[in-house]
């Protein structure tokens, strides 16, 4: 069936070439020259008795790494604003200019506007009246798409390499929706604990995940159907502890990509969204260093030059809640074993040897464990007694070399391996252990084919030997399980220890071509092996870009997607190795506009269908698992951005949505986390002298879950054991909650200290997350969410 | 991992107090023993054999009348069924093993009702108790009730004595021994077997009044004693019933019923 489908769009890509006009855009062996990006503008220093306004226009010098070194105003007023223009700029921040991937040191012409008194202006964002949105570490081919506009923001590149002019560049879509988070963006979220996945829960398209957690909730889709990368390889955990924090630190990523959908066969396996944590080179131009310390952990990062073309970073985090663990439990409650601990590290050393090659080495590893021994089991579930214990490891070598073969051909090559390891006890009932070698290679070549088609085609390989122990009750499907309210002591229980190797191969091919100016049209070819199982998948992707005007872009998406079943649900013992890949088919459309001043707003529609979903069987009996189940998800996303140069900046998104499954039954239901609505509103203000605020608030639909209607006394056991009403019939109150954030930022010669007080649900919303049942579930009363949670931290900046 | 979230946050006490199992407050089915015609130890009986299953109803004060309905199936066929009208009588019933590997009963107790089929009550079920229950048939290899023996409360044994209601003034004459209100936690402590290779046996325990933790006790062959830590009230002077019910979990049930006196 999957060749079949292959020989009928086969044709349509060797094709591709063909419709491509000649001469639309840009021209092979044009200097692939990158504009500096304005990442913090200062906040300007003005003297108490300067009032009025002044627009002026500044030539800046910035070094390699973005620093500003001289600021000149070209037409000075003669007032005390130049000082205070020329002092701004200089403390501000730069993405740097780049050649290829390689910073550079460049000249630009800067506009800014100051003002003092009621009547005053924001100060100006960038060069012209738009920020650039290049970004600092797109390759040459990756540019080919810019929109060049001549005479608006003259720059010189140091060396004398004329950059011609550069006004607006805008990175060409490979996908239908990316929304990107980077600079400032990536830690200004209030509520969010300066941690840059926080922020990707102000995006249109994520879900609200129970308890804070972290959770992919994308579009409608299950956790588990999504997919997170670093650095472009998977990585299967983000989080320490389900969603305390993330194990990446800021200062060490460039950017954060969100794929809520139609995203690129880059990205397979999976049928939800994807998430791409992209690192950041270390600088090369001098050393830096943080720490941030807070409640809970401290972290570090120092970078710097080891060559003029070799740049180091190196990055650590450990909590310290086991230093005083001990002393803040009742000792009748439980022994403590191993008191929660989590650390993360990340060492990052980028090579350049030479213009067009780069070689990047990361080691990154994150590490939770906790490990306590109950005195008693609880009242409603006797086996689950004794130690409760959690123990995450994940270690990974990664090795990437992106090497510019000639001006028409970029190739791109890593490897990425290390052992992950999860293990999961709830006494002797319930014990999880799964170790496991990851190896991830990828390997992809862009080529320009002419002047107006690029062709990208690679391959990526999972090959993973693992090793599972399992006993517990038996295997039951992930989303709609109804029956995890009920005690485990009266579940028919069962072990295994399956072992081998997955091995997961793909190749991908896709065609970026313009048959005019304004459109660009993305197909894509991916086809993937899956050994658990045996069997392939081929998916077909489709995305339209069509430009209407400088300011304004509509996208289609359609394409397939296809995901294999997890481990557990394949592998003999736990599952069944007989599945078939799940499947999905995305179909989008959106419009996106951009207002003057940088605001932005957009409207995205979207409709998925699922099929083979793997269910239980009713029977509960071996081999558990069939592809029975189905489903379909459709909505609106809308959303606004104003920008973060601003003295107030924000975003704000909405998302109405519906999100349903259907079972062996042949009913339909809401999915698990199925929420109709999602509002989210965040504002931040740049108050002067330093001091900045912000503000979150969320609005989002009540889960579903399922009602239990009564119990009944399992006399062999002991325990009662619930009656389920229909599987997530009811739903949980609207969730609400407010976070605030405050920061304040000294500057010193040499380095800045900030402290930050961060609260969460400011005004204690006792949110529901679910029910609680006594034992005989007669009675039940409110799970509630996480109460208000204020936070203090400290950061040091050299 | 939601129902490791859940248990986590039940272990850790981070919820509301919802009512302790321990604790008998109104009328309660709390175990069922099986016992073969003519080797009442035996809880599996071979197809064709009579087995007697026998209900332990506690109250919180006087025994109210439990009408009740049950059913017997076997590889999901009903093959046997009782019903009662509201009687204080020890509720039980007797059938004939069928010739499958497994029967299992279910059906209602209805304190002052009679039942309505074996899931409904005539009146409000909002009282009722639900019952399952699962036995094996087995003519290999029969599973034994366990025994509850070697009661004591603190120090001093605790002989089987006749057992006034619960609520109800103590009486010198009935041998009870006595606990002052409010006194601190008294160890209870009891011995089980026998064991098969292996066994582990569950003992759950309940009163009528005061706290009594935890909820379940396990004995294991090498540690053949559990004990409990019963608090008397503060507020209530009289009788206290106490039941202790052992399980292997695979149908096997014993019990002993045992009474306290609290005085001033």
């Amino acid at each position: 069936m999957p060749f079949a489908s292959m020989r009928s769009v086969l044709p349509w890509l060797l094709l591709v070439p063909c419709f491509a006009p000649a001469g639309a855009l840009a021209q092979p062996g044009e200097p692939a020259l990158t504009p500096p990006r304005l990442l913090e503008l200062a906040e300007p220093d003005y003297p108490d008795d300067l009032e009025g306004e002044a627009t002026l226009v500044l030539d800046l010098t910035l070094d390699a790494g973005g620093t500003v070194t001289d600021a000149r105003v070209v037409d000075p007023t003669g007032t005390p604003f130049d000082t205070v223009a020329r002092d701004t700029l200089l403390r501000s921040r730069f993405a740097p200019a780049r050649r290829a991937t390689t910073p550079i040191p460049s000249r630009i012409r800067f506009r800014l506007a100051l003002g003092t008194g009621p009547n005053a202006t924001a100060p100006a964002d960038a060069p012209g009246e738009e920020a650039p949105e290049l970004h600092s570490d797109l390759s040459p081919m990756q540019v080919e798409g810019a929109e060049l506009h001549s005479g608006v923001s003259p720059m010189q590149v140091e060396d004398g390499e004329g950059f011609g002019a550069v006004a607006r560049v805008r990175r060409p879509a490979r996908e239908a929706v990316r929304r990107t988070l980077e600079g400032e963006a990536l830690t200004w979220v209030p509520g969010g604990g300066n941690d840059p996945l926080r922020a990707l829960e102000l995006l249109p398209g994520i879900g609200r995940p129970p308890f804070n957690g972290g959770l992919l909730l994308v579009r409608g889709a299950s956790p588990h159907e999504s997919q997170a990368f670093y650095g472009g390889m998977a990585v299967p955990l983000l989080f320490h502890f389900g969603g305390l924090t993330s194990f990446v630190q800021p200062p060490l990523i460039d950017r954060i990509d969100f794929y809520p959908g139609s995203f690129s066969v880059r990205y397979g396996r999976k049928v939800g969204g994807a998430v791409e944590v992209v690192p950041r080179d270390p600088a090369t131009d001098r050393f830096r260093g943080e720490v941030d310390v807070d409640l809970i952990d401290t972290s570090f990062v120092a970078e710097g030059p080891l060559s003029d073309d070799l740049g180091v970073s190196a990055a650590a985090r450990r909590s310290y809640v086991d230093f005083f663990f001990t002393e803040v439990v009742p000792e009748e409650l439980f022994d403590v074993v191993a008191a929660p601990v989590y650390y993360d590290y990340q060492l990052a050393l980028t090579w350049r040897p030479r213009p067009g090659d780069t070689v990047r080495a990361m080691l990154y590893g994150s590490s939770d464990r906790v490990s306590l021994v109950f005195a008693d089991p609880p009242d409603t579930d006797p086996v689950v007694r004794g130690n409760v214990a959690v123990d995450t490891e994940l270690h990974r070598l990664h090795v990437g070399w992106t090497r510019r073969l000639s001006d028409a051909v970029e190739q791109e090559l890593s490897v990425a391996a290390g052992p992950t390891s999860l293990g999961l006890r709830l006494g002797d009932a319930v014990r999880l252990e799964t170790d496991s070698l990851h190896v991830w290679t990828r390997a992809e070549w862009r080529v320009r084919l002419s002047h107006a088609v690029k062709l990208t085609a690679g391959w990526d390989a999972l090959v993973s030997p693992f090793d599972v122990a399992y006993r517990g009750p038996v295997p039951r499907q992930s989303e709609g399980n109804f029956a995890s309210a009920g005690p485990v002591t009266t579940e028919p229980g069962t072990e295994a220890s399956p072992s081998g190797t997955l091995v997961h191969p793909a190749l991908y091919v896709e065609s970026a071509l313009h048959p005019y100016r304004s459109l660009r049209l993305v197909l894509g070819l991916r086809l993937d092996w899956y050994s658990d199982i045996e069997e392939w998948s081929f998916d077909p992707r489709l995305v339209a870009v069509q430009s209407l005007g400088e300011r304004t872009r509509v996208t289609l998406g359609a394409g397939l997607f296809s995901q294999p079943p997890s481990l557990q649900e394949s592998a003999p013992g736990l599952g069944n190795p007989d599945l078939e890949p799940s499947q999905a088919l995305h179909l989008g459309a959106g419009v996106e506009h951009e207002l003057p001043a940088g605001f932005e707003v957009g409207a995205d529609a979207f409709y998925k269908r699922l099929w083979r979903r793997v269910v239980s069987l009713p029977s509960g009996e071996p081999p558990y698992f069939s592809n029975d189940g189905t489903g379909r998800i459709f909505g609106l996303e809308l959303y606004g951005r104003v920008p973060f140069a601003r003295r107030l900046f924000g975003t704000f998104s909405y998302t109405l949505s519906r999100s349903e499954r259907r079972d062996p039954d042949g009913r339909w239901r809401p999915f698990d986390y199925d929420q109709s609505h999602v509002l989210v509103g965040a504002f931040g203000w740049r108050l002067g002298r330093g001091w900045e605020a912000g503000a979150a608030f969320r609005l989002v639909s009540g889960n579903p879950y399922t009602p239990v209607e009564h119990g009944t006394l399992d006399l062999g056991h002991g325990v009662y054991v619930p009656t389920y009403g229909p599987v997530n019939s009811e739903r949980n109150p609207w969730y609400h909650r407010l976070d605030v954030r405050v920061e304040k930022t000294w500057d010193f010669d040499a380095w800045r200290l900030a402290l930050r007080l961060d609260v969460q649900n400011v005004y204690n919303a006792e949110n529901r997350e679910g029910l609680i049942h006594d034992y005989r579930f007669r009675e039940r009363t409110d799970l509630p969410g996480l109460p208000i949670l204020p936070s203090l931290g400290i950061r040091g900046q050299m | 991992m939601s129902r490791l979230a859940a248990s986590v946050l039940l272990l850790a006490g981070c919820v509301a107090d919802l009512g302790s199992p321990t604790l008998v407050d109104d009328t309660r089915v709390l175990a069922v023993r099986a016992e073969v015609e003519g080797h009442p130890d035996r809880a599996s009986p071979a197809p064709g054999e009579s087995v007697r299953l026998t209900f332990l109803v506690a109250h919180e004060t006087a025994p109210r009348p439990v009408g009740f309905h049950l059913v017997a199936s076997a590889a999901g066929e009903p093959f046997a069924e009782t019903a009662s009208e509201p009687t204080t009588a020890p509720p039980s019933f007797d059938l004939v093993a069928p010739a499958a590997p497994e029967l299992t009963v279910r059906g209602i107790f209805c304190p002052d009702a009679a039942a309505d089929g074996p899931d409904g009550c005539a009146g409000s079920a909002a009282l009722a108790t639900r019952v399952r229950y699962s036995l094996a048939v087995t003519d290999t290899d029969p599973n034994r009730n366990p025994t509850l023996a070697d009661v004591r409360l603190g120090d001093a044994d605790w002989p089987e004595a006749p057992l006034p209601n619960a609520g109800s003034p103590c009486d010198a004459g009935t041998g009870l021994p006595t606990v002052q209100a409010g006194g601190g936690p008294t160890p209870l402590s009891f011995t089980a077997g026998p064991f098969d290779p292996d066994e582990e046996l569950q003992v759950s325990h309940h009163a009528t009044a005061g706290d009594l933790s935890p909820t379940f006790s396990f004995l294991s062959p090498g540690a053949e004693r559990g004990e409990a830590r019963w608090a008397p009230p503060d507020d209530r002077i009289g009788v206290v019933r106490f039941w202790l019910v052992a399980l292997d979990r695979r149908g096997g049930t014993g019990w002993v019923e045992r009474a306290a006196c609290v005085v001033p």
